[in-house]
């Protein structure tokens, strides 16, 4: 197994608000605290060449999870192995062998071109300069960055600073992609190419990969098995095709109208309507979404649509009839 | 310099070339670089006055000319105005929980931001230090003796940025504990400018004042490096030389121990 874990817990302390003046004043003193599960009792294995998406929504452990699984954070109880080094005692061992992609913080330098960067994670990696070279025109080649190496990152657009971000964590050829958000606050193109070339990674080279998101569309398009955590728990782990069937069964259509939202269809229940704008559910188990559109545009003048999938938190209490 | 790291040890090349990128970096905003050696041209110049109204043109105070007071206050500016952006850098990434991210490479955090630092500090050294040569010969003149000091002084005056870029890294890390770290680099800053005798020598202070600060940790980032520059002592510049090196391993040392601590808070508090 590449990533395999038992009883894995991680909690944390976190300081409690402060009721009053008076309570805030004490609390410089003596602040409160309470203790708050972030991982709780999590058991997971991952194979070889397995593509697998960690979801959940905001708060429910996926970062903790990946930072227990790096060695960043050290767990509380319970095991983890990670290409068979524990992370807690080998992080920096384990960090040759491990590509990060982290969301929310970019590792390029700004300033400078990409290249700049490449070569840094190859001194990081203590790759010698000939494979570092090999390395960074391999993955020129399959990310489609030639044009833009020399480029400062600055200047690149965010599609094209993406991709550079993806091959700057494959520079040390890593057996193991963890991708944490990797498409957050992303449109929906851009979303959709990077969805493609990790998938390209996984498939084509063989990278084990493990990505975390609130986003089901990244579920669907780039990973074969998909596990639900919600409050440091797992809820569900499984095939994705399995989720999709059995739970991401409805698709959510924002519409704006040039008038009231005129529509009969037995498969759509309409959340929301008002004098301009429409939010409809369509159960895609019954109808196809094309035939609803069509509906749509034939009683309807629409200026603007969204499709969009519900939002995780309804596919977790559809999972658990439980309410995040 | 990255190929000779790389030839000496293979796993310092990457703090050198961090190093050199942090000074590259720089070079993205000139128009800032240029505002700091403007500053520098005013202090200069506002300082030179003083010392001409106090001294008068040829005067003395304490045995330093206007000349050696005027190129003293360039060499302890070239090494506040490098001051590097690190503390700030790693306060946001305390506050974000982003650190985090810093730690999933096989490097050493601290060390790591020490050379992003010293890059910093390097490449604003260069215009600050040819604003304020240019005005320092425009107002006074050249200083003598200036190529004999330069052995004894350019080491001092890298250990004094080694010891500016030591401080940032250290108060940086105390955003582990505090909110907002920026009150520490101010008393800093002032200590520098007061006992550290950033706007002027020690030796114009009282000599029991002047004693006690020459050996406090400030004083080997403004007043040793600019005085070994403007009035070379050799019979002090071993002393000079140990009380540097002395506090860069005090600061190294007090900088990877509260990272340690530091990397405690963050086990017990999240990410």
């Amino acid at each position: 197994m590449i990533i395999e874990a038992r009883n894995l817990r991680k909690k944390f302390r976190v300081r409690k608000p402060a009721a009053g003046a008076m309570d805030a004043v004490r609390g410089m003193v003596a602040p409160r605290w309470r203790t708050v599960a972030a991982v709780d009792d999590i058991d997971l294995d991952v194979a070889p060449g397995e593509a697998i998406a960690f979801i959940g929504p905001n708060g429910a452990g996926k970062s903790t999870t990946i930072k227990l699984l790096t060695g960043i954070l050290q767990r509380d109880t319970g095991s983890v192995s990670v290409l068979g080094l524990d992370p807690q005692r080998h992080r920096r061992r384990l960090a040759y062998r491990i590509g990060t992609v982290f969301g929310q913080k970019s590792q390029l330098w700004f300033h400078l071109p990409p290249l700049d960067t490449f070569r840094l994670l190859a001194d990081i990696y203590d790759l010698e300069p000939r494979r570092a070279r090999q390395r960074i025109a391999a993955l020129t080649e399959v990310f489609g960055i030639g044009r833009h190496l020399t480029t400062p990152v600055r200047k690149l657009s965010l599609g094209e600073r993406i991709r550079c971000e993806i091959a700057a964590s494959l520079i040390h050829d890593p057996e193991l992609l963890l991708l944490d958000e990797p498409t957050i606050g992303l449109d929906v193109v851009i979303r959709q190419r990077i969805r493609d070339l990790i998938a390209t990674v996984n498939r084509e080279r063989g990278v084990t990969v493990f990505l975390t998101s609130h986003d089901t569309g990244d579920m669907e398009q780039v990973c074969r098995r998909a596990v639900v955590i919600n409050r440091g728990r797992i809820v569900w782990d499984g095939a994705v095709d399995e989720l999709k069937r059995s739970v991401l069964t409805t698709r959510i259509m924002d519409l704006k109208l040039a008038g009231p939202l005129a529509l009969d269809h037995p498969e759509v229940t309409v959340r929301h309507a008002d004098r301009y704008t429409a939010k409809l559910e369509v159960d895609t188990a019954r109808t196809r979404i094309e035939a609803v559109v069509r509906a749509v545009l034939q009683r309807n003048t629409v200026l603007d649509v969204t499709i969009s999938d519900p939002p995780l938190e309804e596919v977790i209490a559809a999972l658990y009839g439980d309410a995040p | 310099m990255i190929a000779a790291l790389a030839r000496g040890a293979p796993w310092l090349r990457r703090y050198g070339r961090a190093l050199t990128y942090a000074g590259r970096d720089q070079l993205a905003y000139p128009a800032a670089l240029l505002t700091r050696g403007v500053l520098l041209v005013i202090f200069v110049f506002v300082f030179n006055t003083l010392w001409r109204a106090i001294a008068g043109d040829d005067g003395e105070l304490r045995g330093l000319t206007v000349v050696q007071l005027t190129w003293y206050l360039v060499f302890t500016e070239m090494v506040e105005l490098a001051r590097p952006t690190i503390m700030a850098e790693i306060q946001e990434q305390v506050q974000d929980g982003s650190i985090a991210y810093g730690l999933v490479r096989p490097y050493s955090y601290p060390l790591f931001a020490l050379a992003r630092a010293l890059g910093q500090a390097l490449t604003r050294t260069v215009p600050v230090g040819v604003a304020g040569a240019l005005v320092a010969l425009a107002l006074v003149g050249p200083l003598p003796g200036l190529a004999a000091a330069l052995p004894g002084g350019l080491p001092l005056f890298a250990g004094a940025l080694l010891l500016n870029c030591l401080w940032m890294l250290v108060i940086g890390i105390t955003a582990f504990w505090f909110e907002s770290v920026l009150p520490f680099q101010w008393i800093h800053q002032k200590l520098v400018f007061i006992v550290g005798g950033m706007f002027f020598p020690l030796d114009l202070l009282p000599p029991w004042l002047a004693g006690l600060a020459a050996r406090l940790p400030f004083a080997f980032q403004a007043y040793w490096p600019a005085r070994m520059l403007v009035d070379p002592a050799p019979e002090l510049f071993r002393e000079a030389l140990l009380g540097t090196a002395t506090y860069a391993v005090l600061l190294a040392g007090l900088a990877a121990a509260l990272f340690h601590l530091g990397m405690r808070r963050v086990q017990a508090n999240g990410g």
